[in-house]
């Protein structure tokens, strides 16, 4: 077990390093210039001289690269460009928002998607399949903008019922910080539960078909035993390859709705440290997604083997 | 936006039709469904509905009341807080609450007294003496002195953007004594009480000042009403009323005169979207929007909660063409797109309404005290005749315009499209280049990429302060009589005597086709009714301001 999870981890290091240098070359290709923005629309452009040579903006390539890659290696991202501060506290002070809103979008997909694809399953070809499999088909085919933009119309400014966007920390109680994340987090979730339905009565379907299942009903186990115990327990393999991308998705890939719910997260960060040519914010941003990616799928198939007893850990097991 | 707006208001007409019973729930749910479902059609419906022409005035304010937190939404995340280090519109929105200069403008964008108590000029006009105020303290409690006003302005010399232009004409800056400075320059620069009271020139103490240098300031200290707390990027920056606060005596004007910190703090909370900003104007949870949508004035100025106030002068906009490289290098040619353009089609593609916008040739605004119009005859007098004859002298056999627009000002792109069609419609074909403002900015700097793009300049600007006279910048306007004039009129202290030669320079811009001004334009605040005492200027600032 050890030995795969330390592999694994061996594995890891090059697709980071491959990542960290993809993003600072594709940024430095892409026209811009951070001081630009920073010193703002009347400066001299001796003024920004000075200022890219004070950051090393000056300096060839190969040495910004090699300079940036030296401190990442010592655990340091670097200084944001246009914040002013480091590329580390600027991702911590963001992390609070797009955790909690990743987490509660992951219940409502969890939650709705399973409920909705089991209830589909189960009653193939009824009139809950096809509701079911109507909404799955709404949620995958709305745009999130969309649904967020209507949520806020209907909930925050006819309704008043919830807040119009905005955030509230967790220090400021749990109460107030879920009441303005709901919306975002229906908004997200509702995505994410569309497809976590489809899929799960596509394996739901599959699985009560299987001998076990159709033994475990002859013997007179109770349906809800068959389904709950039997079946979605094998079903639950393949989804939670999905739900673990989707929470690593979450993380950094909420970037339209933490913009439009002007939620103060990771994602919108990200937008806007593009949009200011921000390089030392970007890649370090990007290294932390990368980074969860390789975690999380990492975390699945470790899962995996306590999910299904047969896997074995000696060998990688399948994605 | 359109279709937003427009499904808002039937939505907030079937809401309150609902709330008094005039419509049972069903129908209700009904109506509102066909509602949500059908945005293309009401954008459709909403595009085509008329705007009027007057915005909603403040009603007369009682006594001004004490207290209470002001809740700003606030359009962009400033970055970095030092109105020395950057010129960003963002940043000065924000500290113009919390930092003073010597000079202040007044209600008429020209410059008044602040933290200086008077203000001597030599008879060669080489020789400014300023004498400080006194008793005026720091919000770390220390009192303002003439070392700190050193200081400040040396760093304002090295790294302003203004203080840097004007830094040449200086030879030294001394203390005379504890409460005044002397600065000696090299030519008689008439124009310095305007340099000193643009916002780089704002005075911080002096260990903040040494400790900054060319860097962003860490210390956010200053003079001013209110005095800096917290600031966490994108989320909110806070002020506090700053009680200590030495206001001067004499009447209130602009952003100068006496100055009183009604609110006990002012919250700035950053929404970058204006429909975000505008809906949470509308249920309360902001007490101020700024840069609202202009299309979403015809529903907010329905909102008898709501007061909305256009900030006039803002900026104004122009064509600028490259003249280093390609055919624009030619007068004749850009005596052409003179000719061509028909400002009113295009400014109301952009703008939607003559409420927001204004035609006027004055490259300063008509709120100033150097507004002119001469030039007027080379201002939207659209003539393809003349302008076909022009590109016939100028030989211009077809190549294309390379033209350079980005969608992030949904203004700028339209102005862009419209002109696009108007010089094809004089026989000239238009490349048109989308691209982000950052790609923009960095591509405008290569005279080789670029023909035409289009940018803003602030409307209330002294005339030569403005960017495109640097033969530097894009566009590389190199003229030896602006450069005469723009001496003269620096060195000028008699104010007759200096309009005169701003119009001199005015009219140069238009005959030299330096650029093509495309018009002027109106930005939107909103805020709550009981707002009162906002002044709508350039800079949107909350002192003499209060809720009541």
């Amino acid at each position: 077990m050890y030995a795969y999870i330390a592999r694994r981890f061996l594995q890891a290091i090059p697709v980071m390093v491959l990542v960290a240098t993809a993003v600072f070359l594709l940024l430095r290709l892409t026209p811009g210039d951070p001081t630009d923005i920073l010193l703002g629309p009347e400066a001299t452009p001796e003024r920004a001289a000075e200022l890219r040579r004070d950051l090393g903006l000056d300096k060839p390539l190969p040495v910004q690269w090699a300079v940036w890659f030296s401190h990442v290696l010592r655990g340091d991202l670097g200084e944001s460009i246009f914040l002013r501060r480091p590329v580390t506290q600027a991702i911590w002070e963001r992390a609070e928002p797009t955790l909690m809103l990743t987490f509660l979008s992951l219940i409502i997909a969890v939650m709705l998607g399973l409920s909705l694809g089991i209830a589909a399953a189960v009653r193939q070809g009824s009139w809950a399949d096809i509701a079911a499999m109507l909404v799955s088909l709404a949620g995958i085919s709305m745009p999130t903008f969309w649904i967020g933009l209507n949520l806020i119309l209907v909930f925050a400014v006819i309704l008043g019922l919830l807040p119009v966007a905005g955030y509230k920390p967790l220090s400021e109680g749990l109460w107030e910080n879920v009441r303005y994340l709901m919306l975002p987090a229906v908004t997200l979730g509702f995505y994410d539960a569309a497809l976590l339905a489809r899929m799960t009565r596509s394996m739901m379907l599959g699985v009560l078909k299987e001998h076990y299942v159709r033994t475990a009903r002859s013997i007179g186990v109770s349906e809800r035993r068959v389904v709950l115990r039997h079946a979605l327990r094998n079903a639950l393999i393949p989804l939670l390859t999905i739900v673990g991308l989707m929470f690593a998705g979450l993380m950094g890939g909420a970037l339209v709705t933490e913009t439009v719910f002007n939620i103060p997260g990771v994602g919108r960060l990200l937008i806007q440290a593009v949009l200011r040519r921000d390089y030392a914010l970007v890649q370090g941003i990007v290294l932390l997604i990368a980074g969860a990616y390789v975690f999380i799928n990492l975390c699945v198939d470790i899962l995996y083997g306590v999910l299904d007893p047969r896997i074995s850990r000696s060998t990688s097991p399948a994605t | 936006m359109d279709g937003r707006d427009a499904i808002d208001s039937r939505l907030r007409g079937l809401t309150e039709r609902f709330r008094s019973g005039l419509l049972s729930r069903r129908e209700f749910v009904e109506a509102a469904g066909v509602f949500l479902g059908g945005t293309a059609l009401a954008s459709l419906i909403a595009a085509g509905g008329p705007l009027q022409a007057a915005h909603a005035a403040a009603a007369p304010a009682g006594p001004p009341k004490k207290g209470g937190t002001l809740k700003v939404a606030f359009w962009a995340e400033p970055g970095v807080l030092d109105p020395v280090f950057t010129t960003r519109y963002q940043t000065l929105d924000v500290v113009c609450n919390f930092f003073e200069g010597l000079f202040a403008d007044s209600a008429k964008y020209s410059p008044k007294p602040m933290l200086a108590a008077s203000y001597e000029t030599s008879r060669d006009g080489k020789l400014v003496t300023i004498g400080l105020r006194k008793g005026v303290t720091f919000h770390n409690g220390k009192e303002m002195t003439s070392a700190d006003v050193l200081a400040s302005l040396k760093r304002w010399q090295a790294i302003g953007a203004n203080g840097s232009m004007v830094a040449k004409r200086i030879d030294e800056i001394r203390a005379k004594d504890k409460y005044t400075i002397a600065v000696a320059f090299n030519k008689a620069t008439g124009l310095f009480p305007t340099y000193l009271s643009l916002p780089d020139s704002t005075i911080v103490p002096e260990e903040v000042a040494n400790a900054a240098g060319k860097q962003a300031m860490k210390d956010l200290i200053g003079t001013g009403p209110f005095k800096f707390v917290e600031h966490l990027p994108d989320r909110h920056i806070r002020a506090v009323r700053f009680d200590n606060y030495a206001a001067r005596t004499d009447e209130s004007d602009g952003m100068a005169g006496r100055k009183t910190a009604y609110f006990d703090e002012v919250r700035w909370l950053v929404a970058n979207e204006a429909a975000v900003r505008a809906d949470g104007l509308t249920t309360g949870e902001y007490d101020f929007a700024g840069i609202l949508s202009w299309s979403s004035y015809e529903r907010l100025k329905t909102d008898p909660n709501l007061a909305l106030h256009l900030t006039k002068p803002y900026e104004w906009l122009a064509i600028h063409l490259n003249k280093k490289q390609g055919m624009f290098t030619n007068l004749k040619m850009r005596r052409a797109i003179q000719k061509i353009a028909n400002l009113e089609p295009a400014n109301r593609a952009a703008f939607r309404s003559p409420e927001f916008y204004r035609l006027d040739p004055g490259i300063t605004s008509r709120e100033t005290a150097l507004y002119s119009d001469v030039g007027k005859e080379l201002f939207n007098r659209p003539n393809l005749d003349e302008a076909k004859a022009l590109l016939k002298e100028a030989g211009y056999q077809g190549a294309p315009v390379v033209w350079m627009t980005n969608k992030e000002s949904q203004a700028n792109y339209d102005l862009a499209l419209t002109f696009k069609g108007q010089l094809e419609a004089a026989g000239m074909t238009v490349d048109l280049q989308v691209m982000d403002s950052a790609t923009l900015r960095a591509r405008r700097e290569k005279p080789e990429l670029w023909n035409a793009f289009i940018t803003g300049h602030p409307a209330q600007l002294h005339p030569i302060m403005h960017v495109f006279l640097n033969a530097r910048w894009p566009g590389w306007w190199e003229n030896e009589k602006k450069d005469t004039l723009v001496d003269a009129i620096l060195s000028e202290a008699d104010p007759k005597k200096a309009y005169g030669l701003v119009e001199d320079l005015q009219r140069l811009v238009y005959e030299d086709a330096a650029l093509v001004k495309t018009g002027e334009y109106f930005i939107l605040h909103g805020a709550r009714k009981g707002l009162k005492g906002y002044a709508s200027m350039l800079r949107p600032f909350f002192f003499n301001v209060w809720l009541e």
